[in-house]
């Protein structure tokens, strides 16, 4: 039984690396950008220059940490990596609500360019597809019924 | 039809007004906290042959109170003797909620208990016997969910019944031979005295004065038999019969409930793992301050096209009553009353989308989690974590948030929490801000970003303040913060609807009264001159950027909208698809839209000009005005902080209410005729920079609280003189904070 809570634990360890390691990487680029960082391909990874970065970095954080709490052997390090998946989601809904708002304007009232979705997209919102995958791998752990 | 009086009283955030508004269908703020009601609210029901009388009580752990609303939850009980208290119990934490319980057996009210949340005791795996718990403590209890408004009807029946059931038995709890011996002779003494003896249960008076209770020795002052009790009292150690009686209390309860509860909770909890990651020592801070910079950018997106369609709105509305006769009249409807109460109303999306955000949050059970991970942070700036919830409230308004601070029981660190929340950034202020980081911080560091740290710099401002009058004038140690984290839940929608639209409504009956009469108001002062209305007034201009409607005489740069010219031109140009040669004069040349060109001559019809000359025209009558001169008089002192009279005259009608910062500049730059929303005009207009607009976001944010919370401040520290203090260090503050932003940025070249 031990056994197999360890092999699940070390699932969700791998996963809270890569997707702590993404968020980290894509949060203190926004940040850099932010700070003047200019090359060709940030435009191609749709990384815009604010200080939402910060948030993206959070999430990592948070990841991380639940990382090191199952590295070390502490089993409530599974909760880190459960809410790095809804903090993901969190922020990927608010860059699609974002997204919506910005069309809503162009379409009710217009503008100087043709709104596109590419113009909208931004790290928290395709980085969120790394949290719908946590959620659909571990659905069962976000039955929000009774927390 | 016969009237009964009956009291919803128990623990903080237990449900109570959750219950209430289900009864009498009242739509009280309900929120995931302790705390929420901090008022006694009285609705109404009729049910069956009844009409009942419904006191939403604030919540208490017991019927000696520490704090304000404990007080008058206590008052209510005591001295108001409802027919029936409805004791609303946390079936999730018996435990604590019984103790509450045996305080009311003891005071011998009638009591029936709505077993609350006992949806959610059963989900988390609790198997409450509800018969035997009631054949226990010889009370009715009926199973409630507030929110779907189970067992409600149940429990009015059962109150009926109680009331119908005639006299009821009085439950004693027995202390021990000892004790029972003080009781029994303080009883005997206080059935000598016909006032106390009819007014209060004697064994209750009794057990209370052996507890050293201040309230209850005071109402022993003057009786008959107050030597008597005295004397009695006088060998009592009240702080170790205080502890003995809370002990035999709770021996009681423990008794019963391991015979009436059975518990299935093994595992950690959902509740308990989220509280693992969000109460992080070191995580918990930067997590809360990321989901709030997310509900700020949210609510400035989404609030964008609906504040555009609204923009739209009015700007057809005011081009509608522009050409309105007489002159005057036109200017009062467009300029004072669309200008004014109009940019007001643009800006109820964020208003209403904010609130909706933050009730999400609060609803969730966050917002006391948020309190939790501040403390150590607030308890060394002098203040407790409980002072972080009204701050959290100050986002909405300050009234209600300062009356929030009733429950906060160490009365210095109630003052400094009352003092500094007018520095948390209430909705009234957010036009401002959005208005300037609109315009000026869109495209740079992001409007949202910067109204986050609008919202932020408040906090903070608040938190050191605390500091400074604790290390100062309220000197003294903060006590110690207890907390009860609630149970985190999925957001009620309507609940959170209904708040949202509480905030929101507030904001649009200030919009249709306060700000409408100060909107004609500043309309008048800024119309009307000594020499009455103003028509038309001549400008000399020196090297001055203006946009205007009117004859310009003189040498400068002309970009013309539509007019004529007539004059020399000093530089090779194309106008009209001539060209004319530097030095060429031209009469009466029509001239269209865009066309830029250096020149010495008049110019009559639209145009942006900026050089040496004179106006003559109709778009700076303001400037001859009354609000002008109430706007000039104040230079001296805000010119360091890069101020212009409009700015202060917005300043000084913003003391009313902190909207009307917006509508005055509304009213002044002449919106409410003017084809551009006031955001381009101020981002066209010279007198605002960048700079010059963060210096003043932060001078609204600090400056003096408006005319309401000052009246609050007054009400609850029972003192003007805390009023006037208030006053008085924010505009100090507001001026040092926007000196230092302006003279520093202006050092690094903004």
């Amino acid at each position: 039984m031990n056994d197999v809570k360890c092999v699940v634990n070390k699932e969700k360890a791998a996963f809270g690396i890569l997707a702590g390691l993404l968020y980290l990487f894509f949060g203190a680029m926004q940040m850099f950008v932010w700070l003047g960082y200019d090359a060709a391909w940030i435009s191609d990874l749709y990384i815009p220059g604010d200080v939402g970065g910060f948030s993206l970095i959070i999430i990592s954080s948070v990841f991380l940490w639940g990382v090191k709490e199952l590295k070390d052997g502490i089993s409530e390090g599974v909760a880190y990596v459960y809410m790095g998946i809804l903090l993901s989601l969190l922020f990927g809904i608010i860059s699609l609500l974002m997204m919506g708002a910005d069309a809503l304007s162009y379409y009710t009232l217009g503008g100087d360019l043709p709104w596109s979705p590419l113009n909208n997209i931004r790290p928290a919102l395709y980085l969120a597809f790394t949290g719908l995958t946590g959620l659909i791998i571990w659905k069962d752990k976000f039955d929000l019924k009774g927390i | 039809m016969k009237k009964i009086r009956v009291a919803l009283a128990g623990n903080p955030n237990v449900g109570k007004t959750t219950i209430f508004n289900k009864i009498t269908g009242a739509k009280q703020h309900v929120g995931n906290w302790p705390g929420v009601t901090v008022e006694k609210k009285v609705g109404h029901k009729v049910f069956g042959d009844y009409e009942i009388e419904l006191i939403d009580l604030p919540g208490t752990y017991s019927l000696s109170p520490y704090s304000i609303d404990e007080v008058i939850a206590r008052d209510y009980i005591i001295e108001e003797d409802p027919d029936v208290v409805v004791h609303v119990v946390d079936a999730t934490n018996m435990e604590r909620n019984l103790y509450f319980t045996t305080q009311l057996m003891e005071h011998e009210a009638r009591v029936v208990i709505a077993l609350n949340m006992s949806d959610l005791a059963t989900e988390m795996g609790d198997d409450i016997d509800i018969e035997r718990l009631s054949e226990f403590l010889e009370i009715p209890i009926i199973p409630t969910t507030g929110s779907s408004g189970e067992g409600i009807d149940e429990l009015l029946r059962e109150v009926i019944d109680e009331i119908e059931r005639g006299p009821h038995h009085h439950h004693t709890i027995g202390y021990g031979r000892s004790v029972e011996k003080d009781v029994g002779a303080l009883s005997k003494i206080i059935e000598s005295d016909s006032a106390l003896y009819d007014k209060y249960p004697t064994r209750w008076l009794a057990t209370k004065l052996l507890e050293g209770d201040k309230y209850i020795l005071d109402k022993i002052k003057g009786s008959e038999v107050e030597s008597e009790i005295l004397e009695e009292l006088s060998c009592i150690d009240h702080e170790e019969m205080e502890l003995f009686f809370t002990d035999k209390r709770y021996e009681i309860i423990g008794g019963i409930l391991p015979q009436v509860l059975k518990r299935k909770r093994t595992r950690i909890s959902k509740s308990d793992m989220i509280d693992h990651v969000l109460t992080n020592k070191y995580l918990g801070i930067p997590i809360f301050l990321a989901l709030m910079w997310g509900a700020f950018e949210l609510t400035f997106s989404l609030s964008v096209p609906f504040m555009d369609i609204i923009d739209r709105g009015f700007s057809i509305l005011g081009g509608v009553v522009s050409g309105i006769e007489p002159a005057w009249l036109g200017s009062l409807l467009g300029n004072g009353i669309i200008g004014g109460v109009g940019f007001v109303i643009i800006f109820v999306p964020v208003i209403f989308i904010l609130f909706f955000l933050l009730s999400i949050l609060e609803g969730s059970g966050y917002l006391s989690r948020a309190a939790f991970i501040m403390d150590k942070l607030m308890y060394k700036m002098g203040l407790q974590g409980k002072s972080f919830i009204p701050m959290l409230m100050g986002f909405g308004c300050n009234v209600p948030a300062i009356m929030a601070t009733r429950s906060i029981d160490d009365r210095k660190g109630r003052i400094i929490t009352i003092l500094v929340n007018p520095f948390v950034s209430c909705g009234a202020r957010l036009p401002v801000y959005i208005l300037f980081a609109g315009a000026f911080f869109e495209h740079t560091i992001g409007a949202g970003t910067i109204v986050f740290i609008m919202y932020a710099t408040g906090i903070l401002l608040a938190v050191l303040s605390a500091k400074f009058l604790r290390m100062t004038i309220l000197k003294g140690e903060p006590t110690p913060f207890i907390m009860e984290l609630p149970p985190y839940r999925i957001p009620d929608l309507r609940s959170s609807l209904v708040h949202m639209w509480d905030n929101g409504k507030l904001y649009l009956q200030k919009a249709g009264t306060i700000i409408f009469a100060a909107s004609i108001i500043i309309w008048a002062l800024s119309s009307f001159n000594a020499g009455g209305y103003i028509d038309e007034t001549t400008k000399t201009l020196d090297n001055e950027f203006v946009i205007a409607e009117g004859t310009f005489s003189g040498v400068g740069t002309f970009n013309i909208t539509e007019g004529v010219y007539t004059g020399t031109i000093g530089e090779n140009v194309t106008l009209n698809g001539v060209d004319h040669s530097n030095g060429a004069y031209v009469t009466g040349l029509s001239l269209s839209q865009n066309d830029e060109f250096y020149g010495n001559g008049t110019f009559e019809g639209a145009c942006r000009f900026s050089g040496t000359g004179t106006y003559t025209g109709s778009d700076f009558t303001i400037e001859d005005s009354f609000a002008s001169d109430l706007g000039h008089a104040f230079e001296p002192l805000t010119a360091p902080l890069g101020f212009d009279w409009k700015m202060n005259t917005g300043l000084i009608f913003g003391f009313a209410a902190k909207e009307i910062v917006v509508s005055t500049l509304g009213v002044l730059e002449g919106v409410g005729e003017d084809e551009g929303a006031l955001s381009v005009v101020i981002a066209e207009d010279p007198s605002f920079t960048p700079l010059i607009a963060l210096s003043f976001m932060f001078f609204t944010l600090i400056y003096t609280p408006c005319a309401a919370t000052v009246a609050v401040i007054k009400k609850e520290t029972g003192s003007w003189k805390w009023a006037a203090f208030s006053i008085i260090y924010s505009v100090s503050l507001a001026w040092v904070v926007a000196f230092i932003v302006y003279q520093v940025g202006s050092l690094l070249g903004y």
